[in-house]
């Protein structure tokens, strides 16, 4: 009796070491739900992409196109990773919750405890991932047309064609995960353009005061009274359109709210001991500003980062949609809604589903910013 | 005893707060006669403040006033009544005044608004006659120019005259019950007396009963008829304000008074009563008081005194081992 | 108060000169001879040759700032190298459709935006608080344009297929007036009017209202947890007192200051609003100008905008003092 036991138990761990090395698994047999899921899922997805695009993988090395590679890239990143972490966190003993618990590590916390906060972070994961592995996710190109001869115009959803065909017969869907480039992309590198900015100077105009502060100051009010479509209409009308250019204006017209926001900070924490003390010391202003100053406004420049991606996505679409941003055949979600615009009425497929991209997209971005200024804010912390 | 204007009988306040049950009240009985002043006393977070909102029932969730409390208005049962009949009473038969007269007042309306609204709702009189009365209640406090200052706003009024202009919103009904509620604490010294002075004053001439509640036993042996002390949540001494002061029976009464600063002693040092008030999610067994009295033993850590005596009520077992007292060390 | 509206309008002035600097700059920013920009096909050279003279763009660069700022601050704006007449006939056509398409936006978002705001301060964390603010979300999430794309397919085109469907909630897809609406008699001109002006003023306003409820509810319950909020409970106010005399003029003081924040997200998504639902506003001036490359009319029409949004700040500003009486005596 007490042997067949131990065989069962004997067998039973060796079934669980080998479980073990299941990407999620352990986490799961520890009770760890989300993190076993994440991990899990992470694992599963890729192997998923893995077998069904399997012919599109293999085109990588017979194509050579970068957007191949990077797919590629991810979906090996990808696998390596969610078994990585898996093994990597197994072997770490579980952190007892609480005490001793750094800065981030308290907000990271909070934020986790966020549901809506977490979804977001999941679509977010989600739409890069689809971005990124985009040539494996659909049998079609994105400007690949339909037969000539054949009516494969305006085809309404079905199993071929999830989100239907446009006016040139090209398959919605892949045009949707192909303008998310555009889209997610070009957020991404405006924000870092106006929220480096907008940090920079306003810790200048906060820290330095007087004539400094009033100058730069009055410029961001000048700039914030334009409305940012006019403003970005007036001057990419100036020059000629282009990638680059969409990027660098939104960039270098968005940065007066994030340097309001950091000069607010500033003001603030220039009154406080830390800061007397280190001019006490005699260090420069530059060292103090970026040693100092800049480290503390961080957690509400990120909310302003995240909550500011939503909105330039939002902006981008509507230059897009105007014909002002990149320009055509390469699919942004604005265009896209701006060439299915003629043929609503009775193809509603082509304007509808890149219009709910963005709006996933941005509500994704939404509720991480949220959730990060609810987990940032000591002042909402209780 | 003679008619009473209020009873309130075994109140229990408690919050029902996400990490633990808070017993803010902790069953307080007391009661009011009519035009005599009952003081209240307490360290803060002994729950007086509580208590006195839960007369008026205006406690927010998680908190609630507990079944089994009992608050008589002369005879009604307020525990009892419905929300409507609880807006009848407040502001027209029990008034209540704040601690904090700065922030107490509604910063975008006039004085002579918010005076005259609570006059309008209980008196259903016209808005005309409503401003009358408003400035009346405002000469009768004694702010200057009343029929000018009506129109101010509460930043145009400094924070004694903001707590006059509170006494007047509370007394403009003529209410039986008038519950203040820490009035002098936020003010200067000065201005302090002015307010205690201002409330006898109105008391001898309209003749409401006070709830007067503070953290300071001076203040209180000055205005009040009679007084009670409160300690984590519960009634700990019920005397004659005389008998409190020159009597003390409990030994928290003790330590409030040796706290106080008395001119008579010239080298007399302030002796805070050691530690806090201990956390209202979990009171310390037995007699609530122990760990900073200084005469506990093994029965006080044990057993939790009921209220004992007969002339004033003490929540103490030296009650019925006085001969404990004498090994004091002061 | 006069004092303080007159501090404001003194501070509008160097912002109106730097917004018009700013717009000098972009017309010299375009790369090539500034003069370049006014070569258009169909501008005759004599009309080319006065516009030169007038503006002074043979002149060294400072003394056509001075010129050019002369000219706007005066109303002239020059010619439209398209339209063939003045740009300020052109604008003075568009202005007022824009304001009244705005117009009714904004009163569309503060109506419900606050309305739906006070609903979820009041039932906090209820089914319908976390209904309405997810709803909010994804309301504030989607892109104006195509917001106004989906609500002119369902109910410009769709319901028209839907027999039961009330003619009333069918609306017209484009422009501000039907055909025959000077045929029509006051009334009906009036219905027609608006029947056009529905469909684009909320596909401009919902996602600002969406925004405008999320912060009068935080707002509001701010509020809630104020001071003189328990003091009007205690008057015996009724609760839709309480609410909607006493905190929300307060909650409204931060709404107020949205409103100048707000305006020129507005315009931004009037362009895209008046090019879905061809309104003949500045949005689609504006748009057409650039496609057509009339740089005067566009430099004009965005001059315009900016300095529409100064003036909608500066509304913003004296109704917060209107509200506030803090600000209005200082």
């Amino acid at each position: 009796m007490s042997d067949s036991r131990a065989g069962d138990a004997e067998r039973m761990r060796g079934f669980s070491a080998a479980a073990r090395l299941v990407p999620g698994l352990p986490q799961l047999l520890d009770g760890r739900r989300r993190t076993g899921f994440t991990l899990l899922g992470l694992a599963s997805t890729m192997i998923a992409v893995l077998v069904l695009g399997y012919p599109r993988v293999i085109a990588t090395f017979t194509e050579g196109r970068l957007d191949y590679w990077v797919a590629f890239g991810t979906l090996t990143l990808g696998l390596v990773s969610a078994w990585g972490l898996s093994v990597a966190s197994a072997a770490r003993p579980r952190r007892p919750n609480g005490e001793g618990l750094s800065e981030w590590r308290i907000a990271w916390r909070e934020f986790k405890r966020n549901r809506l906060a977490v979804l977001g972070l999941y679509l977010m994961v989600l739409l890069y991932l689809a971005t990124l592995l985009a040539p494996f996710l659909t049998p079609y190109g994105p400007a690949e047309m339909g037969e000539v001869i054949a009516d494969t115009r305006h085809l309404p959803p079905s199993l071929a064609h999830l989100m239907g065909t446009d006016k040139f017969g090209r398959d919605v869907l892949t045009r949707v995960l192909f303008g998310a480039r555009i889209s997610l992309s070009i957020g991404f590198i405006a924000v870092a353009i106006s929220v480096t900015l907008g940090t920079v100077i306003g810790a200048v105009a906060g820290f330095f005061g007087g004539i400094v502060d009033t100058v730069l100051m009055r410029f961001v009010d000048t700039l914030i009274s334009f409305p940012r479509l006019v403003l970005l209409i007036t001057v990419i009308a100036l020059f000629d359109r282009s990638l680059l250019l969409v990027v660098i204006i939104l960039g270098l017209t968005l940065w007066p709210s994030t340097a309001r926001i950091v000069r607010g900070e500033v003001l603030s924490l220039r009154e406080r001991e830390f800061v007397q003390a280190a001019r006490a010391l005699g260090l420069s202003s530059p060292r103090i500003i970026f040693r100092h100053i800049v480290p503390n406004v961080l957690g509400p420049v990120i909310v302003a980062a995240t909550l500011g991606l939503g909105n330039i996505i939002l902006i981008e679409a509507g230059l897009s949609f105007l014909g002002l941003s990149v320009p055509p055949p390469t699919p942004t979600w604005g265009n896209m809604i701006a060439d299915g615009r003629e043929a609503m009425v009775f193809a509603w497929w082509v304007t509808t589903f890149p219009g709910l991209a963005i709006v996933v997209t941005v509500v994704a971005f939404n509720l991480i910013g949220d959730g990060l200024r609810d987990s940032l804010d000591p002042r909402l912390r209780m | 005893m003679s008619e009473r204007v209020l009873v309130v009988e075994e109140l229990r306040t408690f919050f029902h707060t996400a990490s633990g049950l808070v017993r803010a009240v902790d069953g307080v009985s007391f009661d009011l006669g009519p035009g005599e002043t009952l003081g209240i006393v307490g360290e803060s977070g002994c729950g007086k403040s509580i208590a006195c909102l839960s007369i008026l029932r205006l406690i927010d969730p998680p908190g609630r006033v507990e079944s089994g409390s009992s608050v008589r208005l002369r005879d009604r049962e307020l525990m009892e009544a419905s929300e409507d009949e609880m807006r009848e009473i407040r502001g027209n038969e029990i008034s209540m005044i704040f601690q904090e007269p700065m922030t107490s007042l509604n910063p975008v309306w006039s004085i002579g608004n918010q005076i005259a609204e609570a006059v309008r709702l209980h008196r259903g009189v016209s808005a005309r006659e409503a401003r009358g009365r408003a400035i009346e209640m405002l000469g009768l406090v004694g702010i200057p120019n009343a029929e000018r200052r009506v129109d101010d706003y509460p930043h145009e009024f400094s924070g004694g005259m903001r707590q006059r202009a509170m006494i007047a919103m509370a007394l403009a009904c003529d209410p039986s019950v008038l519950i203040a509620d820490e009035p002098t604490t936020a003010l200067d010294v000065t201005i302090q007396a002015e307010i205690l002075d201002l409330l006898e004053r109105l008391q001898d001439r309209l003749g409401m009963a006070m709830i007067f509640v503070s953290h300071d036993l001076g203040i209180v042996s000055q205005i009040a008829d009679r007084v009670i002390v409160m300690y984590a949540g519960q009634v700990v001494e019920s005397a004659d304000a005389g008998a409190i002061f020159s009597d003390p029976r409990n030994p928290y009464t003790e330590g409030l008074l040796r706290s106080l600063p008395r001119i008579t002693e010239k080298l007399a040092r302030l002796d805070a009563i050691p530690g806090t008030v201990p956390s209202p999610k979990r009171w310390p067994p037995g007699c609530r008081f122990h760990p900073r009295c200084a005469y506990t033993w093994d029965r006080c850590r044990e057993a939790s005194p009921p209220l004992l005596g007969d002339a004033g009520l003490n929540r103490c077992w030296l009650e019925e081992e006085p001969e404990r007292r004498t090994g004091e060390a002061t | 108060m006069t004092r303080y509206i007159a501090r404001r309008l003194l501070q509008a002035i160097p912002l109106l000169l730097g917004i018009l600097t700013l717009v000098f700059i972009f017309m010299h920013a375009a790369p090539g001879d500034p003069t370049a920009m006014y070569m258009h096909p169909s501008v005759a050279p004599e009309i080319l040759e006065q516009m030169k003279q007038n503006w002074g763009l043979d002149q060294p660069l400072h003394i056509q700032y001075v010129r050019w700022m002369k000219s706007f601050l005066t109303g002239d704006f020059g010619y439209s190298l398209t339209q063939h007449r003045p740009v300020a006939a052109i604008l003075a056509e568009r202005i007022p459709n824009t304001l009244l398409l705005s117009g009714t936006a904004l009163v569309l978002i503060f109506a419900i935006g606050i309305a739906v705001g006070i609903v979820q301060a009041v039932r906090q964390y209820s089914l319908l608080d976390n209904v309405l603010t997810l709803v909010a979300l994804f309301i504030y999430s989607m892109p104006t344009f195509w917001l106004a794309l989906i609500l002119m397919l369902i109910f410009a085109f769709k319901v028209y297929q839907i027999d039961w469907w009330p003619d009333f909630l069918r609306f017209p897809a484009s422009d501000m007036t039907s055909v025959g609406h000077d045929a029509m008699s006051g009334w009906g001109r009036f219905a027609d009017r608006l029947r056009h002006l529905t469909l684009p003023a909320v596909s401009l306003g919902i996602a600002s209202a969406a925004s405008v409820a999320r912060y009068t509810r935080s707002s509001m319950l701010e509020v809630i947890h104020q001071d003189y909020i328990r003091t009007a409970r205690a008057k015996g106010l009724p609760e839709r007192t309480v609410i909607l005399k006493h905190a929300l003029k307060n909650a409204l003081l931060p709404i107020i200051t949205l409103l100048g924040l707000y305006l020129p997200f507005l315009f931004s998504g009037a362009v895209l609003v008046e090019i879905v639902f061809s309104w003949p506003g500045m949005g689609r001036t504006i748009f057409d100008a650039i496609m057509q490359r009339d740089y005067p009319l566009v430099m004009a029409t965005s001059f315009v905008f900016a300095t529409m949004v100064v003036i909608g700040n500066l509304v913003a500003d004296i109704l917060y003092a209107a509200v506030d009486p803090r600000i209005r005596y200082e």
